[in-house]
């Protein structure tokens, strides 16, 4: 092998040497060969030496899709070995698709090299909802379609987890399980999992998507007991299936000294609710956790209480990022999410969508905002007055970089106050043109009081929606201004009925806004211009997603179209 | 408290100690030598290089220090390249890896970054000849293995 390397080597520097001899030079080629110095391959050069490098190469390769890697092997043997490392660090096993059968005749020999796994398995659903389009046709011979395909996934799924089950994957650190459909019995996730008992003795994060054969809690404690390195762990419940196997009720024994899980910083549980005692049980063996998601089932009884918060505060003090859904129909008070954000001292992000968020969280949320990162407050339930005051926490959010406020009704008229405000500040006082503003409008803070602009600078994404059907001319030029203020906006969501996207209201003033990646108002119901898509085409470079109120199909093409023209081919184009 | 780095071919370069501290080795070595106002040696690392360096660590130097556990997670890799970073690495290719080498060297692991993304981008859409072109790399397969490789690999070919 060594040799024919160098018979490689010396083939392709004669031929480049070849290439570069005089025509009318005679003689054979090694004459030629000892004549010209050999710096046209310099192997000195600072990109050999940096390319000889695997960490290097790796490196690279990194940030290099699939395709570009596929290309990079064939490069050299170096390469090669470098790249295929990066091939297999992360791999997606998708069992349904029609090209699994090419990865999985690579996959025993290469699994060693896997960091990162994801196994997708949509093909337990029922016959007709896989590849299928004839589903009618009942007399088809060929079995592409239908059972075929589902018997098809179903061999996959044996041979994948035969092949996990007999080899060593104490490498692997990420385990993603997403069965996809939940209505069989015959769940993917558990299979797996329960084929492969303590073979993933490295696993430091699992991801149990759509666990539907089970809604009992201890299942979780058993993953924990398994997987004692783990990081972190998401289990999404399916709300759909059949319950298989119910909660069994408390553990057996209850332990005197619950297992510490040391390394547990984030859990993440969607599905099922967790009660006082079960909840509480849970958490106390996770004394380092920093990050919380429970998302729990519509119409669910928490029956938490304000001891149950202080008992987790208790247990884990180190909370920094909690994100509770109760699911619509749910109770979760607002004495309860005003006692968490008393009690949790280093919480920098709350998300608390349907929550009833009302005067005492707001209370509590005005000393904290300043700390906050993140704010999500969507669809509370409890809209009207909280929306000024949601408002006025804006003056001092200095950290908040991600605000949903979607669904909780914001008073236009509230942009437009603290604006004008501002403005009465350099001039003098002069008559308020008070027709246009309705009663309750006219409730506003003394000109004495000091009035800020937004102070959240940091804001990078914001979703909002208004109160009022319609909102006019007026009050969105000092939306608009409010906005423009913030340059850091990566994504702005208007969740309003009638928001005019137009220069009239305003939208140039958006101009300022050099890092939008997504502009989002599909809900304003009233098509936009050309001028508008154009400027926004040409004025927002880092455009990625437009999503606007678009009518049919050509319409969609006509907004491509003028996006074309503008050189920005590159924005997608999304419609409801 | 300015710090005097010395490169490989004998120039001082006065640099503030914060400026210096990007570069992970630096830091290591003042902490070790503590109070001490002797110039530090770079045996590795050429003016014209250690001057392209130490631009980047000035224009850097109030970015917060990333967390090495958060950045070696393969799936939260990022592919943007600052505006300024991008025209700072818009130099000749020779340049471009002596940075990546220096950075490699020097521990500082965001410049590393940005070096090896920007050759990344260079790779991205060429074919196997056109990168071994652009690097210069020797092609020591035989027609057999390579199509070895490409039947093995094809399922990464197109997703």
């Amino acid at each position: 092998m060594f040799s024919r390397a160098l018979y490689l080597v010396s083939r392709s520097l004669a031929s480049q040497l070849h290439s570069r001899a005089p025509p009318d030079r005679g003689g054979d080629s090694d004459s030629d060969a000892d004549a010209e110095p050999f710096n046209t391959l310099d192997l000195n050069t600072a990109t050999t030496r940096a390319l000889a490098l695997p960490e290097i190469l790796e490196r690279i390769g990194s940030y290099l899709d699939r395709p570009s890697l596929f290309n990079g092997l064939l490069v050299s043997r170096h390469f090669y070995e470098s790249f295929l490392s990066v091939l297999w660090l992360s791999i997606q096993l998708r069992i349904a698709h029609p090209s699994f059968p090419r990865i999985l005749e690579q996959l025993e020999k290469n699994l060693s090299r896997i960091r990162d796994l994801t196994i997708e398995d949509i093909s337990t659903g029922n016959v007709g909802q896989t590849d299928s389009d004839e589903d009618d046709d009942e007399d088809s011979v060929d079995d592409v379609g239908g059972r075929g395909a589902v018997f098809r996934g179903y061999l996959h799924r044996l041979r994948s987890i035969e092949i996990l089950s007999r080899n060593d994957l104490s490498l692997l650190q990420c385990l993603t399980l997403d069965c996809g459909f939940p209505a069989n019995s015959a769940s993917t996730s558990v299979h797996i999992l329960n084929s492969c008992q303590g073979k993933f003795s490295g696993l430091k994060h699992l991801d149990v998507g759509l666990l539907s054969n089970t809604r009992d809690r201890r299942y979780i404690h058993q993953i924990l007991d398994t997987y004692p390195l783990l990081e972190s762990l998401r289990v999404v419940w399916s709300a759909q299936s059949p319950l298989l196997t119910e909660d069994q009720g408390p553990l057996e024994q209850e332990r005197q000294h619950p297992t510490k899980r040391l390394s547990l910083r984030r859990l993440h549980l969607t599905g099922l609710q967790w009660p006082e005692q079960e909840f509480l049980r849970l958490v106390q063996q996770c004394p380092q956790l920093e990050e919380l998601t429970i998302r729990g089932a519509s119409k669910a009884r928490w029956g938490w209480t304000i001891s149950t918060v202080d008992r987790f505060a208790e247990f884990c003090p180190h909370i920094s990022r909690l994100h509770i859904d109760p699911g619509y129909g749910s109770d979760f008070e607002d004495a309860l999410l005003a006692r968490l954000l008393e009690t949790l001292s280093g919480l920098r992000s709350l998300h608390v969508p349907r929550c009833d968020l009302g005067p005492e969280t707001f209370k509590v949320l005005k000393d904290r905002i300043g700390q906050m990162e993140e704010l999500n407050v969507a669809f509370t339930r409890k809209p009207g007055v909280d929306g000024r005051k949601l408002v006025q926490l804006m003056t001092r959010a200095r950290n908040l970089r991600y605000l949903d406020a979607s669904g909780v009704s914001l008073d236009p008229w509230l942009f437009y106050v603290t604006q004008q405000q501002e403005e009465q500040q350099q001039q003098e006082p002069g008559q308020d043109a008070h027709e246009d503003i309705p009663e309750w409008g006219r409730i506003r803070p003394q000109p004495s009081a000091p009035v800020t602009s937004w102070a959240c600078r940091k804001l990078e994404v914001i979703s909002i929606g208004f109160a009022t059907l319609h909102v006019n001319t007026r009050q969105c030029q000092s939306i608009y201004a409010n906005l423009s203020n913030l340059p850091n906006l990566r994504r702005i969501h208007i969740l309003p009925n009638h928001f005019p996207i137009n220069f009239e209201s305003g939208l140039a003033q958006l101009a300022l806004l050099r890092r939008l990646t997504h502009f989002d108002a599909h809900s304003t119901e009233k098509a936009i211009s050309e001028d508008v898509i154009k400027w926004m085409g040409t004025t927002w470079p880092k455009l990625q997603v437009l999503r606007l109120y678009i009518d049919g199909k050509e319409k969609r093409a006509l907004v491509k179209s003028w996006l074309r023209d503008v050189g920005r081919d590159d924005v997608r184009v999304e419609a409801d | 408290m300015p710090v005097i780095l010395v490169s490989s071919d004998n120039q001082d370069f006065k640099v503030d100690k914060e400026v210096a501290e990007r570069s992970i080795l630096i830091k290591n070595m003042l902490e070790d030598v503590g109070e001490s106002d002797s110039p530090i040696p770079l045996p590795n690392v050429t003016a014209a290089v250690l001057t392209k360096v130490i631009e980047y660590c000035e224009h850097h130097r109030n970015d917060p220090v990333q967390v090495p556990e958060e950045t070696d997670d393969p799936r939260k890799r990022s592919n943007d390249i600052e505006e300024w970073d991008m025209k700072f690495m818009q130099v000749d290719q020779e340049m471009l890896f002596e940075i990546i080498l220096a950075a490699n060297y020097l521990d500082i692991k965001p410049l590393l970054d940005v070096g090896c993304k920007t050759v990344a981008n260079i790779i991205k859409g060429k074919t196997p000849e056109e990168i071994r072109k652009a690097f210069n790399i020797v092609n020591d397969f035989t027609p057999e293995e390579e199509a070895q490789i490409k039947k093995e690999n094809e399922w990464a070919e197109d997703r």
